[in-house]
């Protein structure tokens, strides 16, 4: 029997907890995304229900985090580990936010069809949940290697970001009655590079808790011009005319 | 080895009959500051910190070898005067152990014992203390002891009549009254209540101004909150020592890890 | 039966035996008392004896008995307690301890007539010292040594490791420490020992007989090797030897009254000693 059998036990409860909101996020996430995709708009109940079992698992999470350093003295691995815990929750319970906020807008978006043509959105939106989902994994599989590489692919999410948005810029200086499809576009690309570096702080602390070293912060600020991997960002062909029906 | 290292030991082994307890120690101890010792029971902490001013000389079948280097003299060697390393070297031990007289005579007793040492003409002679004298040095090491204020009334009562925590500076009173260079505590605040413990901490802290402190401590809490640099041992062995902070964020070692996380069974 | 009443049983018969050895002590005063205390005055006490003890005082006997007391003390306190510290400090677990141990222990258990051999034949002939105190106040030292080294050593080991650890860790030598701080708080256990000696040597009678204990004395002893009466003897002479029991007989109770006294007197004195160290060196 190993010592401290409590303090192991509140360990391992808490990594369920986190588990639990860390799945949560990503699966809220993805399935705002589906609702670009697919246009399943039936998912926005779901997205938000996940949200607000999000912030419960924030609050709770934050108070069972307090309680063991209170409590236990946690030091080492321990206490990395339960400071990535409290630090991520904050970032975890953006993807809620962000994921419930895309929701509405798609929801209420009548010209559904409108996003589904657009392949920047469908591409940025896979980059980003590849982004969450192995995000989430550093995390939990306490893989520092993984978690090492995410910025490369933030700022191939930034640079689509940025050329989404000088294209839906085009289109409303071309027709003035696609400025609401276009804000509410430029919007969702840009819920979707907030998550994107939320992904990545998650990334952060995950590698500090396992190799108790900061990243080096230079990484943060990437050369946006330059993207990466050609495979995972193609440049779409510039729409001419968005329909709007 | 370097101007701020106080204590240097290479290939120190200390053995009990057949008992090899500790196996090739080399550990620098840095100049005023707090450096503490922790490991589980039977580690060899204790026996570390007795080899610095030859407590283990004490102990029958005991044999000490390796080099002890204080102050650029091998402690440990056989041709160097154990009294006079003892001067200069202080220890507070675990149980409170004021001697049974007043207090007055508990922290006059060693300068007492030693005199003060003078140049007569060239030769350093020792001789007897002046009342004058004797009175600053008690009151002195009182007040550096934080001890003054409680006793100054009652120096002429017994020290076995104070609680635990005074015993314990007045011990640390007495130690400092000769002046050593550097002092060594094995775990004491063990006995000692929570306010007492935090009053000597504070005192500690306060000391290592001007004194090089070692700290043998079973609490990791205490060597965490008080200690500038630590040093783990396990079996015998110095496993890891460094910086206290990083010892206890990022452990470079997984048995250290283990034993200050508190999962080694 | 049940727990308590075995426990009431067993304490009772504890409670027993304690006033048994209570009561022996107040019939032994008593009978002695009853026999002896018309004769006791303070001519008794400072008379020689006359008419070959059947008048007089035992003054000459109590002085000689005092002065072999004095003798004692100072022989065997201070061999006592050397032999002691080294017993302790020095000499732990070498060959040389294990068996002057040894010797100790086998010398508590010599009878006291072997002594009074002894005696006769190292200090009154070998020597030459011939039948006097010195011869007498020697061979009760010898004696009682074993009971002194005994309680000093008891009392040596209890002193506390802690407060000599503390010693020596302030840069004091073993002598030092044993002086400053082991023997001023062995000092109660000491005087333990001595009451134990002195209670013992002052009660011998062998021993006196066999290194010239005189029968009847005109005058005090004038120096050591000068010829002494002694109480015990005296009490012994009286009571098998002299011209006519029946009427010394009040004279032989009183006499043991004498020596009763004068060692519960010298007790009194050690045990108020013992006392006042044991309060200025509380734990």
């Amino acid at each position: 029997m190993t010592p401290r059998t409590t303090f192991n036990h509140e360990l391992e409860e808490l990594s369920k907890e986190i588990t639990e909101m860390a799945n949560a996020s990503r699966t809220a996430f993805e399935k705002a995304v589906q609702m670009i995709t697919d246009m399943d708009l039936s998912q926005r109940d779901e997205v938000r229900r996940l949200d607000r079992r999000i912030y419960e698992l924030n609050e709770q999470i934050d108070k069972h985090c307090l309680d063991l350093i209170a409590l236990h003295s946690p030091v080492a691995g321990d206490l990395r580990l339960i400071s990535a815990c409290l630090k991520m929750v904050e970032d975890l319970n953006r993807f809620g936010r962000y994921a419930t906020d895309i929701a509405e807008i798609i929801d209420d978006f009548e010209g559904g069809k409108t996003f589904k043509r657009f392949e920047s959105l469908r591409t940025m939106s896979s980059l980003v949940v590849g982004l969450v989902d192995d995000a989430v994994y550093s995390f939990l599989q306490r893989d520092a290697e993984k978690a090492s590489h995410l910025h490369e692919r933030d700022d191939a999410v930034d640079a689509l970001y940025d050329s989404i948005f000088r294209e839906v810029l085009t289109y409303m200086m071309e027709d003035p009655r696609k400025i609401t499809v276009g804000i509410d576009l430029i919007l969702v690309a840009r819920y979707m590079e907030r998550v994107a570096d939320h992904a990545c702080n998650i990334g952060e602390y995950a590698y500090y808790m396992v190799t108790g070293q900061r990243m080096d912060p230079s990484m943060r600020t990437g050369d946006v011009g330059q993207p990466p991997c050609g495979r995972i960002y193609e440049h779409p062909d510039p729409r001419t005319e968005l329909d709007l029906k | 080895m370097n101007m701020t290292t106080a204590i240097h030991t290479e290939d120190l082994h200390v053995f009990f009959e057949k008992n090899h307890a500790l196996k090739g120690v080399n550990m620098d101890i840095e100049k005023n500051g707090i450096t503490s010792v922790i490991g589980p029971s039977g580690c060899g902490k204790s026996t570390f910190i007795r080899c610095i001013n030859r407590m283990n000389d004490l102990i029958p079948g005991c044999s000490v070898k390796g080099k002890v280097m204080v102050d650029g003299q091998d402690v440990n060697s056989d041709d160097v005067d154990v009294v006079d390393v003892r001067r200069r070297i202080g220890m507070v031990f675990q149980k409170p152990n004021p001697f049974p007289k007043s207090i007055y005579e508990n922290v006059a007793y060693a300068p007492r014992l030693h005199g003060v040492l003078e140049d007569k003409g060239g030769k350093m002679r020792r001789r007897r203390h002046t009342k004058q004298e004797m009175d600053r040095i008690v009151e002195h090491s009182l007040r550096r002891a934080a001890l003054w204020e409680e006793v100054k009334d009652r120096l002429e009562k017994s020290g076995t009549s104070l609680s635990g925590g005074q015993q314990q500076r007045l011990c640390i009173a007495r130690t400092l009254a000769i002046d050593p260079e550097i002092i060594l505590f094995d775990e004491p605040c063990s006995a000692l209540d929570p306010i007492a413990t935090a009053k000597i901490e504070d005192l500690l802290v306060d000391l290592k101004k001007d004194y090089t402190v070692v700290i043998v401590t079973h609490s990791m809490q205490q060597a965490a909150r008080i200690s500038d640099r630590t040093a783990f041992f396990y079996l015998g062995d110095l496993i890891e020592m460094g910086e206290t902070k990083q010892i206890f964020e990022r452990p470079g070692e997984e048995l250290t890890e283990q034993y200050i996380t508190g999962r080694m069974g | 039966m049940d727990r308590k009443t075995k426990e009431t049983m067993v304490f009772t018969a504890f409670r027993g035996c304690a006033l048994l050895v209570v009561l022996a002590l107040i019939v032994l005063v008593g009978y002695i008392a009853s026999g002896g205390l018309e004769k006791l005055s303070l001519d008794f006490l400072t008379e020689f004896p006359r008419r070959a003890n059947t008048e007089g005082g035992i003054y000459p006997a109590i002085v000689g008995t005092f002065y072999l007391m004095l003798i004692v003390l100072g022989v065997s306190v201070p061999i006592g307690i050397m032999s002691a510290v080294y017993l302790v400090e020095y000499e732990q677990r070498s060959v040389m301890g294990r068996v002057f141990k040894l010797a100790v222990y086998n010398l508590a258990g010599v009878p006291s007539i072997v002594y009074g051999l002894l005696g006769l034949g190292i200090f009154v002939v070998f020597l030459g010292f011939g039948a006097s105190l010195l011869s007498a106040g020697l061979t009760l030292s010898i004696m009682v040594l074993p009971l002194m080294i005994s309680a000093a050593r008891e009392a040596i080991a209890a002193v506390p490791q802690s407060v000599c650890e503390a010693s020596f860790a302030m840069g004091a030598t073993k002598w030092q420490t044993i002086w400053h701080h082991v023997l001023p708080y062995a000092l109660p256990g000491i005087f333990t020992g001595i009451i134990l000696s002195i209670s013992r040597a002052a009660g011998e009678t062998a021993p006196l007989m066999l290194t010239g204990v005189a029968v009847s004395l005109r005058s005090l002893p004038d120096g050591v090797l000068d010829s002494f009466m002694a109480l015990p003897y005296h009490i012994y002479f009286m009571a098998t030897q002299s011209s006519n029991l029946q009427a010394t007989r009040p004279i032989q109770y009183a006499t043991a009254l004498v020596l009763l006294l004068l060692v519960l007197g010298m007790n009194l004195v050690a045990i108020v000693l013992r006392k006042r160290y044991r309060d200025k060196y509380k734990w």
